[in-house]
C-alpha cells in the first residue's frame, strides 16, 4: 500500500455511517484503517452534514411514504420492441430510391405540361428512347467502351504511381524529403487547367488524355495512402520484426492492411476523379468517346445527347459499388 | 550452459541513467520473473534482450530463437487467429503448427475468428500461442497480464506455469505485480535504480502457500520495492498518515 490519504478514509467511513445511518447497512461498520476518534472539527464537520445529506436523501422516502419519490423514471428494453419496430422498416434501396424516382417523374410531368421547351430540356422518356437508339446503331457501346478504357487504363496507372508513392514517402525518410513538398504542391493546382499545355507538349492524340487521368488519379491515391501508412500502429510493426519479418513482408503483411481503410478512400476518389478528367480530356479532338457524342450533338443542337450525362453518372455509380464491394471484402475484419 | 548473459549493460536517454553497469544471467529453462518499480528500467532490459534496443554500452549473450509476448496482445487485426500465430513460420509449416499451438492454449476452435472478436485473455492466449509456436529458447514477458482482470489472470498464470513445464524455454517475465512473480519464478530479480538489487530464490517453496519462507519472501520484496507489507502493516500505515493528516486538517 501506499501512503494514505486520509480524506479517502475520511469518506470511506463517511459514507459507511451514512449508509448505516440511513438503514443501508446492518449495525456499525468500521472502515479498516479509520481514525474517527482523532478526527478534528473541520472534518467531524463535513462528515456530519455528508450524513444529513445522505440520511435525507435515503430516509426521507420512507418516512413521507412515498417510494415514487426515489425511484425515478424506468426504462424497459425487450426483444419484442426492437421486432416491432423492424417489421415496419422499407427495404434500404426503395428508401435510397425514392428521391432520385420522384425527380424523374417530376421531370417527366413538366415536360409533358410543357412547364419547359423540350428543345431546352428533353424529357426522360425522349432521352431513353435516344440512348435504345445510339446503342443498337451501335454508336454508343463503341464510344463507350474506348471512354471506359481510357478512364481505367489511366486510373490503374495513377493508382499504382500514387499507392507506391505514398508507401515510400509514408515509409522512408529521404523520399519524404524528396519527393513530399512538390507532390502537396501539384495538389493544389486544379489539375484540369495543365490539359492545354498537355495538349502542347504531346499533339491531339491518346497521350495528354491519359496523363492528365494518370496525374488526376494519382495525387489522391498518394495523399491517402501516406497519411494511411503513417496511421499504422507503430507497435504492430516492432512485433512483425521481432518475429522475423523482413521490409517487403512487413509492408505486405502490416503496412499495406493497415493502411487499406485510407487506400480504399484514395481509390474512391481516384476513380470518380478519372471520370472527370475523361470528360474533359474527351472534349479536345476526341475521334471516339463519349466526349466525340457529346461534341457532335452540341453543334447539332441535339439537347437528347443529355443521356451521355446519364451514363456518366451510371458510371460513377457503377465504380462507387464496385469501391464499397471491395470494402466490404478487404475490411471483413473489422466485423458489423 | 546459460541462455542469457548480460555483462556491463549500462543504457541511458540523455542525463538519466535507466540501467546502470547491469550483470544478469539466466540460466537455461529458467524462470525469471524482474520486479521493480515503473519506471525503473524493467521493460528496457527486456527490449534490449529481445533485440528491440540497442545496446550501447557493455554485452549481452542471447540466444537468436526468442519471442515477446508484450502488455498489449499485438495481434494483426485483419489476419485470422491462426494466421497471426504462425506470422513469420516456413510456408510449409504454418497451418498444423498454428493449430496446434492454439489447441495448447485452449483456442482450437477460435482459428477462423477475426483478433477483433476476441476478449482481452483470448488475445493475450493467442500472443502466447504466437510466441511458443516458434519454440523460443528464451521466452520474454513483458507485463504480459497487466490489463487483464484478476480472474483471468489466474488463468493465464496456470497456463503459463504449464506450457513452461512442457516446452522448458528460459523465461524472463517483467512484472510490477509481486506475487505474480512469486507464484511463477524461480527466482525473482529486484531491479532498483538501474541495478541487480537483491533476488529471491522461490522455486523451493513453489508449491506451499502457507510455508512461512513464502511470507518471508513476499514481505522483503515488498520491502525492496519500498512498499510495507500490506497485510500486517496496513493499521500502523493508516495510523501514521492520520497522523501526518492532523496539521492539513487543522488548517
Amino acid at each position: 500500500m501506499g501512503p494514505v490519504d486520509p480524506k479517502a478514509l475520511t469518506d470511506q467511513q463517511g459514507i459507511a455511517d451514512t449508509f448505516q445511518a440511513a438503514g443501508l447497512l446492518p449495525g456499525k461498520v468500521d472502515v479498516p484503517g479509520s481514525y474517527s476518534t482523532k478526527l478534528n472539527p473541520a472534518i467531524e464537520a463535513a462528515i456530519a452534514s455528508y450524513r444529513a445529506k445522505f440520511a435525507a436523501n435515503f430516509a426521507a422516502p420512507t418516512v413521507a411514504g412515498s417510494p415514487a419519490a426515489v425511484g425515478g423514471r424506468r426504462v424497459t428494453f425487450s426483444a419484442g420492441g426492437a421486432d416491432r419496430r423492424r417489421r415496419l422498416r422499407v427495404p434500404s434501396l426503395v428508401r435510397r430510391a425514392i428521391v432520385p424516382i420522384l425527380l424523374i417523374a417530376l421531370w417527366q410531368i413538366g415536360s409533358s405540361a410543357s412547364w419547359w421547351s423540350t428543345e431546352v430540356l428533353p424529357a426522360p422518356w425522349d432521352v431513353a428512347h435516344e440512348f435504345v437508339t445510339l446503342w443498337n446503331n451501335g454508336q454508343l457501346p463503341s464510344n463507350l467502351w474506348v471512354s471506359v478504357r481510357r478512364a481505367l487504363t489511366g486510373a490503374a496507372i495513377g493508382i499504382s504511381v500514387g499507392l507506391a508513392l505514398g508507401v515510400a514517402v509514408g515509409l522512408w525518410r529521404p523520399a519524404e524529403e524528396a519527393l513530399d513538398a512538390t507532390l502537396q504542391m501539384m495538389r493544389t493546382i486544379p489539375f484540369l487547367v495543365t490539359l492545354p499545355l498537355f495538349i502542347l507538349w504531346f499533339g491531339v492524340d491518346e497521350a495528354p488524355k491519359i496523363l492528365i487521368i494518370r496525374i488526376g488519379t494519382a495525387l489522391p491515391m498518394y495523399i491517402n495512402t501516406m497519411s494511411g501508412v503513417r496511421t499504422v500502429d507503430p507497435r504492430l510493426l516492432e512485433m512483425g520484426r521481432q518475429f522475423g519479418l523482413n521490409r517487403l513482408r512487413l509492408i505486405a503483411t502490416v503496412v499495406l492492411p493497415g493502411a487499406t481503410p485510407s487506400i480504399l478512400t484514395g481509390v474512391r476518389y481516384s476513380l470518380g476523379l478519372s471520370w472527370l478528367a475523361l470528360v474533359v480530356a474527351e472534349q479536345i479532338n476526341a475521334q471516339k468517346g463519349l466526349g466525340l457524342l457529346i461534341y457532335n450533338a452540341q453543334s447539332l443542337f441535339q439537347t437528347k445527347i443529355l443521356m451521355v450525362v446519364v451514363v456518366y453518372a451510371a458510371l460513377g455509380l457503377l465504380t462507387d459499388m464496385v469501391v464499397r464491394l471491395a470494402e466490404r471484402r478487404l475490411l471483413a475484419w473489422r466485423g458489423r | 550452459m546459460s541462455a542469457v548473459t548480460v555483462r556491463g549493460l549500462r543504457r541511458a536517454f540523455g542525463s538519466h541513467v535507466v540501467l546502470e553497469r547491469l550483470d544478469l544471467t539466466i540460466a537455461d529453462s529458467e524462470f525469471v520473473a524482474l520486479v521493480g518499480r515503473s519506471g525503473g528500467g524493467k521493460t528496457t532490459l527486456l527490449r534490449t534482450l529481445a533485440g528491440l534496443d540497442p545496446v550501447t554500452e557493455g554485452s549481452i549473450e542471447v540466444p537468436a530463437l526468442r519471442s515477446v509476448v508484450f502488455q498489449e496482445p499485438r495481434l494483426l487485426p485483419w489476419r485470422r487467429v491462426w494466421q497471426n500465430v504462425s506470422l513469420g513460420l516456413p510456408r510449409s509449416r504454418r497451418r498444423d503448427e498454428a493449430t496446434r499451438a492454439l489447441a495448447e492454449v485452449g483456442l482450437a476452435d477460435h482459428a477462423q475468428a477475426w483478433p477483433l472478436t476476441l476478449s482481452g485473455g483470448e488475445a493475450q492466449r493467442v500472443a502466447l500461442a504466437r510466441a511458443l509456436v516458434r519454440e523460443p529458447e528464451l521466452l520474454l514477458l513483458d507485463e504480459p497480464f497487466g490489463a487483464l482482470d484478476a480472474l483471468t489472470r489466474i488463468h493465464m498464470h496456470h497456463l503459463v506455469r504449464q506450457l513452461h513445464e512442457r516446452h522448458r524455454p528460459a523465461v524472463l517475465l517483467v512484472t510490477h505485480d509481486v506475487d505474480e512473480a512469486l507464484e511463477l519464478a524461480d527466482r525473482v530479480i529486484v531491479l532498483r535504480d538501474g541495478r541487480l538489487d537483491e533476488q529471491v530464490e522461490t522455486r523451493e517453496l513453489f508449491d506451499d502457500r502457507r510455508d512461512p519462507r513464502f511470507e518471508q519472501a513476499r514481505a522483503r520484496l515488498l520491502g525492496l520495492l519500498g512498499v510495507a507489507d500490506t497485510s500486517a502493516a496496513d493499521t500502523s500505515a493508516a495510523d501514521t498518515s492520520a497522523a501526518e493528516s492532523q496539521p492539513v486538517g487543522g488548517q
